[in-house]
């Protein structure tokens, strides 16, 4: 059913009689068939009501269009549709009064139509529950959208198409990661789409800057780094082993990667894991949660939101995407300018202290010694870790009671400690290494605490910013506590 | 302000801080140990970093 079609605000109602396609003519041809297509891969079967928002001028594609599409004879709209997804269908009357927006009908996001071809999807917010894996942990922020004056908040990652022009996947992928970290983040300024083509001019020597022919993926990190991101890239044959696994830690401590594979880049903004297994280890090696990772989660601007990357070859769900993990050649993570310290050097410096004679698990903890253990290495901040310490309990209360009086760094690599049986049936932890972000692995002193269940050792004198002074508390009746969540949607729901 | 600061005020009675290392010849030990076995391993990511980083300046995306 259509509601008010010659309107500004039409509503389309997806029933036997009006089905998707009436929302190409809806949308004034600003779709197209392909671009609806993709659409319905998220939304078909999740969505009944859509309102549709004609004459809605779009942030980011009038900056593209200022600034490119302007310039040609032949010009396509300056202004966009907007689609507004709902749940449910919609009734003229709660329309009318605006109860549609308030009474149990959830909003599930939008997309901004543009006139372009061979792309006609913009902007696009959805939310993450239209997933493909619902399992799936992911990199969220949050948006408030206006609709017939009442507001509307949801939860999700942006999405945006190429327009093939002024943007091509390198421009998409790096405008995705950069409003995550806008909406996400006060400390970063938003970026339009036609500033990311500029990023790339500075650099762009003896080459045109539009209509862009892509960039190399240095490119890609040096534009994240003009926009004060401190970017980080691993190519998979530099790092044959731990490749995966810092993919993984990195998006664990929710920090959303632009992933190349073969002329191409998507972003991956999260995982989903099978814990029913645990994966065999070699001898003098740990578990990390890392190895029980299926899949991840991607925004591929050729494809659709929230699309399922299999590490299996041999898994080909509906829709998933066309490559697997192995296809991932390198990787660009947009850390913090105050993290110092990397994942790979956090792991070393943290299995050293495992290890050690004096400060291991052998030495230190029998109750973990002769376990078989899993671990989890994310970066988050103190501010982070202290806010969920109450809920947690951290297996003793003079643990909780410490951690929430010392000074914290602002970011920390922290590894978790697991039984591994523990670990995959409850998500419990039995201590963990808590390491400053802002050293440099060369240092010995850079751990702030080392908690196993008997014991926690606090190093009380770098917290004050003096000498290193390693001190010890035993910490009676320890119980395993629940794993620190914060950085992904959780992954008990 | 530090000097006023004491963490043991935070435990329960009869419980408090004790230093980890007994003999500070085990504290330099340790030192030592991490100092010298961590450097190889931190060079050679170090050199995967470079790579890493040679290699992306040949990967066109588009």
């Amino acid at each position: 059913m259509i509601i008010n079609p010659k309107s500004v605000f039409p509503v389309l109602n997806i029933d036997a009689s009006d089905g998707w396609n009436c929302l190409i003519g809806l949308s004034d041809d600003f779709l197209d068939e392909k671009g609806l297509a993709r659409l319905m891969k998220p939304l078909d079967g999740k969505c009944l009501g859509v309102i549709v928002e004609r004459e809605y001028i779009d942030k980011d594609y009038r900056d593209t269009f200022a600034n490119f599409h302007a310039k040609r004879f032949n010009t396509p709209p300056s202004r966009c549709v907007r689609l507004h997804f709902f749940r449910d269908a919609i009734s003229s009357e709660s329309l009318r009064e605006g109860s549609c927006f308030h009474e149990g009908n959830e909003y599930l996001g939008y997309s901004v139509i543009r006139a372009t071809r061979p792309n006609s999807i913009g902007r696009t917010f959805l939310s993450h529950k239209l997933r493909q894996c619902n399992d799936s942990h992911l990199c969220l922020c949050d948006e408030r959208v206006q609709i017939l004056g009442e507001r509307l908040d949801v939860r999700g990652f942006p999405f945006i198409s190429q327009d093939v022009d002024a943007t091509v996947c390198a421009e998409s992928s790096l405008w995705m990661i950069l409003r995550y970290l806008s909406n996400r983040y006060v400390h970063y300024a938003e970026t339009l789409p036609f500033q990311i083509t500029q990023l790339a001019s500075n650099h762009a020597v003896g080459s045109r800057v539009f209509p862009s022919p892509g960039l190399y993926s240095w490119q890609l990190a040096e534009a994240l780094r003009l926009r004060n991101v401190s970017p980080m890239v691993y190519s998979r044959k530099r790092y044959p082993e731990k490749f995966e696994h810092l993919l993984y830690t990195y998006l664990e401590s929710g920090f959303p990667i632009l992933a190349t594979v073969a002329g191409h880049v998507f972003v991956a903004l999260g995982h989903s894991s099978d814990f029913s297994v645990a994966p065999d280890v070699a001898d003098g090696q740990y578990r990390y949660t890392s190895a029980f990772n299926k899949s991840l989660t991607i925004c591929d601007d050729n494809g659709f939101p929230y699309q399922t990357l299999w590490q299996d070859r041999n898994l080909d769900t509906p829709n998933c995407s066309k490559y697997h993990f192995d296809d991932i050649q390198e990787f660009i993570v947009p850390l913090p300018e105050k993290v110092f310290l990397p994942a790979e050097q956090a792991q070393q410096a943290i299995e050293k202290v495992l290890k050690d004679t004096f400060t291991g698990i052998d030495r230190l903890s029998p109750s973990l010694k002769n376990e078989d253990l899993t671990l989890r290495l994310f970066l988050t901040t103190g501010r982070a870790l202290k806010a969920k310490l109450t809920s947690r309990g951290m297996g003793n209360s003079q643990v909780a009671a410490l951690y929430r009086q010392i000074p914290l760094p602002h970011f920390i690599w922290i590894c978790e400690i697991s039984v591994t049986t523990e670990y995959q049936n409850d998500y419990k932890v039995r201590g963990e290494v808590i390491w400053d972000a802002t050293r440099n692995a060369h240092e010995p002193n850079g751990w702030v605490a080392l908690h196993y269940p008997e014991i926690l050792v606090l190093d009380i004198g770098s917290i004050f910013n003096k000498r290193q002074k390693l001190h010890r508390i035993p910490l009676p009746n320890p119980v395993p506590y629940g794993l620190f969540q914060s950085n992904l949607n959780p992954l008990k729901p | 302000m530090t000097d006023v600061i004491d963490l043991n005020s935070l435990l329960p009675q009869g419980s408090q801080f004790t230093p980890l290392f007994e003999e500070d010849s085990d504290y330099r030990e340790f030192r030592a140990r991490y100092t010298e076995e961590i450097k190889p391993m931190l060079d050679q990511l170090d050199e995967a970093r470079r790579k890493s980083e040679e290699d992306a300046k040949r990967r066109l995306l588009c």
